[in-house]
Order: C-alpha cells, then structure tokens, then sequence
C-alpha cells in the first residue's frame, strides 16, 4: 500500500545484470559483515546437515531413565524431560529450520518471478489484479499472515513451507513486478520486440536474468526471517510439534523448566541466537555488496 | 485534498479484499470445514450444528452476502467454545494489546534522538559514539523477538523478581500495571528501537552532508536547531516508512508478547481460537488486526506528505 | 585586449589603516587515510571596505576551501594549519560557538554555488530566511517578515510576500540564487563571500546576479569576495583580483591592470583562455596542457612549473614569492620577476647608450 514509487529507488537494467552478479562472484570476500556471518554460519549448517550421519543419539528416542541429566561428556548438551539428546535434537531442529527458511524462500522467489514478471510486462488488467491481490495480502503483518496461514492449513512442515510462502509473497511480486516495469522501457526489449521476438522469449532471455540479482538478495533476506518465523509459529505451538524437533518448539518445551533443567532451552537458545546472528550479518554483506539502495 | 480523497478511496476495496480473504479462510480448510472444526469423534448431528452455526449452508455467493452484512453491523459472530458474542469477546481483549502497540511506539521513538545523535556525531569525526550505536542495533536486531523475551523473563522476573509474570491486570491500580506491562513493551519495542535506530541515522548522515545544511550552517544556525529542525525534516521519510513498516511487525509481536507474557489480549484470543478450533474467533481477531494495520498504513501516508512537500500522493 | 566600459571609472576605494579583512599565511589542510592534502599553503590578502576581490582559479586551486575557512565551514577532516583571519581586528579563525555563530550570517555570509541544492526542500522560504534575521537582529515576527521582504525585493524578487510562502522546488534556479542572496544579504554583512555564484545558472543570468551583486556593493558598501574560475565574468565587477593555482596566490593586483599587464604565466594563461568574440572565425581554443599537481604530494619549487613555457631549472627547485611590480600588482614568478625584468630593462638600456 506505500503510495511511494518504488521502481524509480531502484537500479534497473544492464547495471545491475548478469555482469553485476558474475563481478560479485568475483570478489567473494567482499566485507566484515559477509565473512563473519558466513564463517559462523557454514560450520553450523554443514553440522545439521550431517546430523543424521554423525553418532549422536536418535532425536526422537525417550529414554526415561536419562531424563533430566544435564550436560556431561556422554551427554553433551543435556538431555530433555524424555531422556531424549538436546544435542541431536537441536542439529534436528537446526535442519528442520534450515529447510523450511530456504524452501519457503525459493518457493515465494519462483512465484515472484513468474506473477512479478507476468503483471509488470502484460500491465493493464492482468496487472491490477495482481497490484489489487498483493495490497490486500500487504494489509496484514507477515507474521499474522503466516499465523492465518497455518491456522488454515494446519501444522506440519508442508504447511509450515507454504504458510512461510504466503507470508513472503507479497514483497516478492511487488520487486519483481516494479523491476520488470523498470525494464520494459529499456532500449533493448524495444529491440527484441521490432525484432519479432516472442514474449516468453523475451522474459526469460532479457527480463528476468536482469532481476535476478536483486531479487537473490530479498530472497536471502526472506529466507533469514523465514527461519526466525518459523522458530516463533513453533515456539507458540504452531506449525512444528513435538514430537518433531524444532528450534522454537524446542526452546518452549524447556520453558517449565528454566530454574532447574536450564539447558533443555538454553542450548537451543544458543543455537537460534548464532543462526540468527550470522543470517543477519550474511545477509547484511550480502545487501552492502550487491546494491546498498534495497536497504530498508 | 483531492490527492488525500484518493487515498482514502482505495481502503473500502482493499478492506474488502481482506474481509474476503477472511471470509475464504474458512472454507479453505481441509476438507469439510465443519467436521474438521468439530474433530475425529463428533457425531452427525453435532457436524450439521457447527455447519450451520457457521453460515456454511446453501450456495457460497449467499454466505458471502450474509457475512459481509453481518461485518456491517459489526457481528462477528459467535465462539463456538464459549457461545459469547465474538465481537464482545474481542472489544475485552483490545484495549490490552491496544496499551502494548501503543506504548511500543512511543517508546521506540526514543531511537530517533539516538539516530540523530549518532549522525551528527560522525559528522563530526566523533566515531567511536555511532560504531556503539551500530554495534548495539546490530547486534538486538539479529536476535529472535522470543529469544530476547525470554531472556528477559529468566533474568528480570526469575531471577531478580523485579517484574511480575502472571496475574490479572487491574487498569485502575497504575503501578502494578506498568509492572506488568513493562517488561512486554520493552521487549516489544526493542526490535524496534534498533531499526529504526539505523534507518534514522543513516538518513541524518546523507542530511546533514547536504548543501542545505550548510547554507543554514553559514548563516549562523545552531547546531541543535540544524539537527532537529533542518536536517530531521528531510529525512522523516524514510524514519516514517519504517515506523509504519515496523507497526505492522509490532502487531504480529503482540501475539507472541501476550503469550509469553499471559496478557489476555487480541493476540492471546487469537492464539486460543487456533488451538481450540474457535474460528468464529480466529476471523475476528485477524479482521481487527488487518483493520488496525489499514488505518495505520493511511495515517503514514498522509503523514508523508506533511512531513515532505514535495510528496503528492499518486 | 579589453576595451574601457563606458561606465564610469571604479569607484576609488578609501584605505585605511588597518583593512576590514586581513588575511595572513592561511594554510589549510585535510587530513586523509592515504595522505595529507594541503589544499590551501601559505594565502595572504587584504580586502578593504565595500572593496570586491575576484579570486580567480581552476578547480582545485584552493579558492573555494579557502573561502569556507573563513567561517570554519569546513568538511571534517579539514582544519586550518597555519596562519591567521581578522575582521576589524578580530581573530576570527580563534572563534568557537555562540561568537561565531554571531559572526556567521551577520557581520560575514557565504553564498554557495548550487542554487538547486543549497536550500531545504521541506521548508519553506520564509522558514529559512527569518530565523536567522530574528536572532541576529532581535527583530519581532513582523519586522523580521518586513525587512525579509524589503531585502527580498531589492535583488530583483518581484512579489516578495508570495516567495516567502513557496517552496525552493517551486523556484527556478535564478531565482533560488537570488533567494540565498537575499538570505545572505539579510542582516546588513560587512563581507560577502559568492563561491561561484553563477556556475550552475544560465548565461544570461550569470550577467543579472553578478550585476545586482555589484549593486548591493555599491549600494550596502558591502565587501565581496567573489570567487570564480571565469575571468571574463568579473572583468567589469571587481576592483582587484587574485589568481589562485595549487592552493597559492600567484598574481594579485588591480584587476584591469591584471588584464593588461599579466605578470605571471598562469594568469596569461588564463586570459589567453578566453574566447574571443571578435577575431578570427576558427581560432583554436586555447588551452594549457597537463593538469594541477597532486596536493597530498609535497611540491618542490614553483607548482605551476610543470606546465609552463618559461619554466628553467631553478623553476623546479626554488619556491617563488610574490614579488610587487607596482604598488598593488604582484606575482610569484621566478623567470618573469621584477628584478629580473629591471635588470634585463637597465642592459638594453646600456646596451642602447652604447649604441647611440
């Protein structure tokens, strides 16, 4: 609903294409902020993804007996109410947050495209509809949106995904349409149209590589707050239930116990606070490097 | 005026565009809508009652009419829990979440000064004041709303004692009151405080290294004057866009603050509607959410155009 | 070269003992990461009252830094080195706060160079141009709108009271000049300083502001400095000049004695720059080649050396010095210095005695 244009505050065209991004690629150590969060943040994504294959406890196995025992040589982040590991538990939940951030990223980025695309080159009807569909999706806080969502279709990763979509829609049509129309009026599209080009053609080959890069980086930025997002609809019982490992489901399920099995959140805790963190400075980098106008 | 009636103009649709949303949030559960509400064990005639208590009967343009007149006359319907009218159950729970938005924003504008503070001293060759400042915003904007809550109550109310977490609220008995609310605004308005904090300073600093500023300097300006009335007026833009961006994520806070913090408000209504399948109560809650989010997106917009001339409203 | 105006001859400018600015060894520098940038080394002149200096130079001679100096408006890391700044007497350089913003505005104002940038887009004109009248003058609101608009008038704003309501973007740029003139002007100052007033507007404005500028100084006794790199626009406006290169002053003097008589290679340079509007159809620009040195690099000898047609070997290693050829006129120039000049004027004197 911001009545102020935001095409014209942004860069579009050969700028900010195919060239931008390869020269980026380049330069891949660009600042402070990019290779701290990517030093903390690589270590700890490849230890998710490796979970399953490192010995550490099954994440969903009880063992009564060891329940409540904190952290030790055998046990090194403790074990919950269950007797089942933080450890593993929080490299579960860690993997599950993972996916679910840049699955609901790439998913709101791919139909962004496609629909930003569509409205901003077709115009007219096709584009009200989608201006008019978007505004009222802006009209609720993303987080609410997200709520709605799964209030909807109930909890479960897929739904938490697609609520997580849903959520990061809107901004990714708004870019990609405002992109697009900026396009539309280069030189080079004119020339690809007298040249009898068809549409599609011209999208793919001319419009949509130009957009890409700004759109990578909302798509990081998406994917940052997706995993935040995800970690709150948990820690409130929505989305990712127990018995199913996720960072905020874990942290809440510590929650009676701060005084006396401290480290059933805590550790969790510490997990989300360093994803946080190094998503934030990552992202942060990566916004700086690529194009320091998007910052808002 | 003309510029502003047109603004105006597009809320009725986009109000609409939301009252469908809502109206289609219903009938887009899985599967039957009134069996799911009622669970695995409900009976036939127990599924019939909800259906009809819901306004699913008979053909879907029908219900939306029936629903829309209802909103008009403000009847949101009941809870199927409790049987109370939705709208009554919810005016309850508004002035709560109302308090904590409200008093959020106020407090956050303490990030301006801070902002400005910070430009102004970098200005000035003075760095070591803004890298705090940037350090700090960094570091609270980075870390999950939930987190920081928690922290908070672990350290402040567990801890030290110092602020209760539980407990009714009684809005006439003022200092037990803000005992209560204290700790939820803080937390709220933190996430807050720190962007806005960077967007406020990062807008002084391109104000401040303007021709203007040092016309108005060479005329003899005082540096206080030249912050705050020269300088801030240009970059009230982009303060505004991000304290109205920001109201929107402090509503969705709400929801988590009033949790956290057992705050019966609109969020904690909400909340409870989701679990208990109440969805009389979810629509209503998100309705009244959606609305607020609205009035505050026009109240920025026209906010806009005072605070920068040269803005028309397109 | 330049035909005498049919106005009347420069108004005769009264001296007194002790000028109203005087300048002394000014040396400005900017403090940088890489380097240190001497932007300004070792400037020294005097400006009498109601006088109007032109200084003369390419970009990064030094004449706009020097000028902002003047009233400490310096961009951080900039701050003056050396040497000293006094108006009637007063160090105006060793002022800080409440006494300088005093002097800022009232007794010394600034006009800048870009007109479309120089005033605050959300204000508007009145805004900006009565506060300052207010707290220099203590004047009420009424005699603070009063005089704006009297001051507003007489540099060509016709219907002051409907300006003072506008908006800067609603202004077209002569008229936002005449604005931050106005706004300048306000308060009745004893030294204008115009750093290059008319580089961003058309031609034929350039000629009305600099015009109205000669006005106000006639009129007000208001001394200007006014700073250029075009020195055809101030043929007819100033009494003296000053010719800037590399953050020195090369040649100073009466300014049609400046323009008859160059003494200094620069300043022959740059007359020679001008376009002529007579002579012949397809004549060549003129035009010096190489480029200002590097100030963050110390600079042996004469500066200008590099790309001068006189220059020697001594040009390379001694520092040249303001030498006077007259009373008033001077120029730092070791191969084409007075002395010299002299000496080579007595030889051929000789050598004609011997030969008569």
């Amino acid at each position: 609903m911001r009545m102020v244009d935001v095409s014209r505050s942004l860069p579009t065209g050969p700028a900010l294409g195919l060239d931008q991004l390869r020269a980026g690629v380049r330069r891949v150590l660009p600042n402070a902020s990019y290779t701290a969060g990517a030093a903390i943040l690589l270590p700890v994504v490849l230890l998710a993804l490796t979970a399953p294959w490192l010995p550490i406890a099954d994440p969903l196995k009880p063992h009564v007996l060891l329940s409540f025992s904190p952290p030790s040589f055998a046990h090194p982040l403790g074990t919950d109410k269950l007797g089942r590991e933080i450890l593993s538990r929080t490299l579960a939940g860690l993997r599950i947050s993972l996916l679910v951030g840049f699955a609901s990223a790439a998913l709101a980025l791919l139909v962004g495209l496609v629909v930003g695309t569509l409205a901003g080159y077709l115009g007219k009807g096709v584009d009200r509809a989608v201006t008019a569909a978007v505004d009222v999706l802006l009209s609720f806080p993303a987080l609410l949106l997200a709520i709605t969502a799964v209030a909807v279709f109930g909890n479960g990763i897929v739904q938490v995904i697609l609520a997580l979509t849903v959520a990061g829609l809107p901004l990714a049509i708004r870019l990609q349409r405002a992109l697009t129309l900026g396009l539309k009026s280069r030189a080079y599209i004119d020339a690809a149209r007298l040249a009898n080009a068809p549409a599609w053609w011209i999208l793919i080959r001319h419009v949509v590589p130009n957009t890409l890069p700004p759109m990578i980086v909302v798509a990081s930025l998406h994917a940052s707050n997706a995993i935040i997002a995800e970690a709150t609809l948990s820690f409130l019982g929505l989305g990712i239930t127990p018995p199913h490992p996720s960072l905020g489901n874990l942290i809440a399920e510590g929650r009676p116990f701060l005084q006396d099995a401290w480290w059933i959140s805590t550790m969790p805790g510490i997990a989300i606070a360093l994803v946080s963190v190094s998503l934030h400075l990552f992202s942060d980098g990566v916004r700086e490097h690529l194009d320091p106008r998007l910052s808002i | 005026m003309k510029p502003l009636l047109r603004r105006l103009a597009t809320v009725p649709l986009t109000t609409l565009g939301v009252v469908t949303l809502v109206f289609l949030m219903l009938r887009l559960l899985p599967g039957d809508p009134a069996s799911f509400i009622a669970g695995e064990n409900a009976n036939a005639q127990a599924v019939a009652a909800i259906r009809e208590k819901l306004g699913l009967n008979g053909p879907i343009l029908l219900q939306y009419v029936h629903y829309v007149g209802a909103l008009l006359r403000l009847d949101l319907g009941h809870s199927l829990l409790t049987g109370l009218p939705v709208a009554s159950i919810l005016k309850q729970s508004l002035p709560i979440t109302l308090t904590l938005a409200g008093s959020s924003v106020v407090l956050s504008t303490l990030a301006i000064p801070l902002g400005c503070g910070a430009a102004w001293f970098r200005s000035h060759g003075r760095t070591a004041l803004d890298h705090a400042l940037t350090l700090f915003a960094l570091g609270v904007d980075a870390l999950p709303a939930f987190w920081v809550a928690l922290v908070f109550v672990l350290f402040f109310s567990l801890r030290l004692g110092w602020f209760p977490i539980s407990g009714g609220l009684v809005w006439t008995d003022l200092p037990s009151l803000s005992l209560r609310l204290a700790m939820p605004i803080v937390v709220l308005a933190l996430a807050q405080i720190a962007a806005l904090a960077r967007v406020t300073r990062t807008a002084m600093i391109e104000a401040l290294g303007e021709d203007y500023a040092r016309t108005a300097r060479a005329l003899g300006t005082p540096e206080l004057s030249l912050v705050f009335h020269h300088a801030l007026r240009n970059a009230a833009l982009p303060v505004l866009t991000v304290i109205g961006l920001g109201f929107g994520r402090l509503l969705a806070g709400t929801v988590l603050i009033e949790s956290l913090f057992s705050l019966p408000g609109l969020g904690s209504r909400l909340l409870d509607g989701i679990f208990g399948r109440d969805y009389p109560v979810v629509q209503g809650a998100i309705l009244l959410y959606a609305s607020l989010f609205i009035a505050v997106n026009v109240l920025t917009d026209i906010l806009y155009t005072q605070a920068d001339p040269r803005v028309k409203l397109s | 070269m330049f035909r005498t105006t049919e106005e009347a001859q420069p108004r005769p400018v009264a001296i007194h003992p002790e000028p109203l600015l005087r300048v002394r060894a000014l040396s400005v520098e900017f403090p940088t990461k890489g380097a240190v940038v001497r932007a300004v080394a070792g400037i020294s002149f005097d400006l009498e009252e109601g006088e109007r200096l032109a200084i003369v130079g390419e970009s990064g001679s030094g004449k706009s830094v020097m000028a902002m100096s003047l009233m400490q408006l310096l961009p951080y890391p900039g701050r003056v080195t050396r040497g000293s700044a006094r108006l009637d007497g007063q160090d105006i350089l060793a002022l800080k706060g409440r006494g300088l913003r005093a002097l800022r505005g009232s007794s010394m104002t600034m006009v800048f160079q870009d007109p479309m940038s120089a005033l605050n887009p959300v204000l508007r004109v009145s805004e900006q141009i009565l506060p300052p009248l207010r707290r220099h003058l203590g004047l009420g609101q009424g005699e603070a709108r009063e005089r704006a608009m009297d001051v507003l008038q007489r540099t060509g704003i016709p219907d002051a009271p409907r300006i003072l309501q506008t908006y800067p973007h609603e202004l077209s740029g002569g008229m936002r000049q005449r604005v931050l003139l106005a706004m300048a002007l306000a308060c009745g100052p004893r030294v204008l300083i115009a750093d290059e007033p008319t580089t961003a507007l058309d031609v034929t404005v350039q000629a009305q502001i600099v015009a109205l500028l000669k006005q106000i100084s006639d009129d007000q006794n208001t001394a200007i400095i006014f700073i250029t790199h075009d020195m055809g626009l101030v043929a007819r406006f100033a009494h003296r000049v000053a010719v800037m290169y590399a953050g020195r002053i090369v040649e100073t003097g009466p300014i049609r004695q400046v323009f008859s008589s160059p003494r200094h290679p620069y300043t022959r340079a740059l007359l020679a720059s001008i376009p002529a509007v007579s002579g012949a159809r397809r004549q060549r620009l003129f035009q010096v080649d190489g480029s200002p040195p590097d100030l963050s690099k110390p600079i042996d000898g004469c500066a200008f050396a590099p790309r001068c047609d006189l220059r020697t070997a001594r040009c390379l290693e001694q520092r040249p010095v303001l030498e006077a050829w007259d009373p008033d006129h001077a120029a730092a120039c070791i191969e084409n210095s007075p002395l010299e000049h002299a000496l080579s004027d007595a030889l051929s004197v000789k050598a004609l005695a011997r030969a008569v």
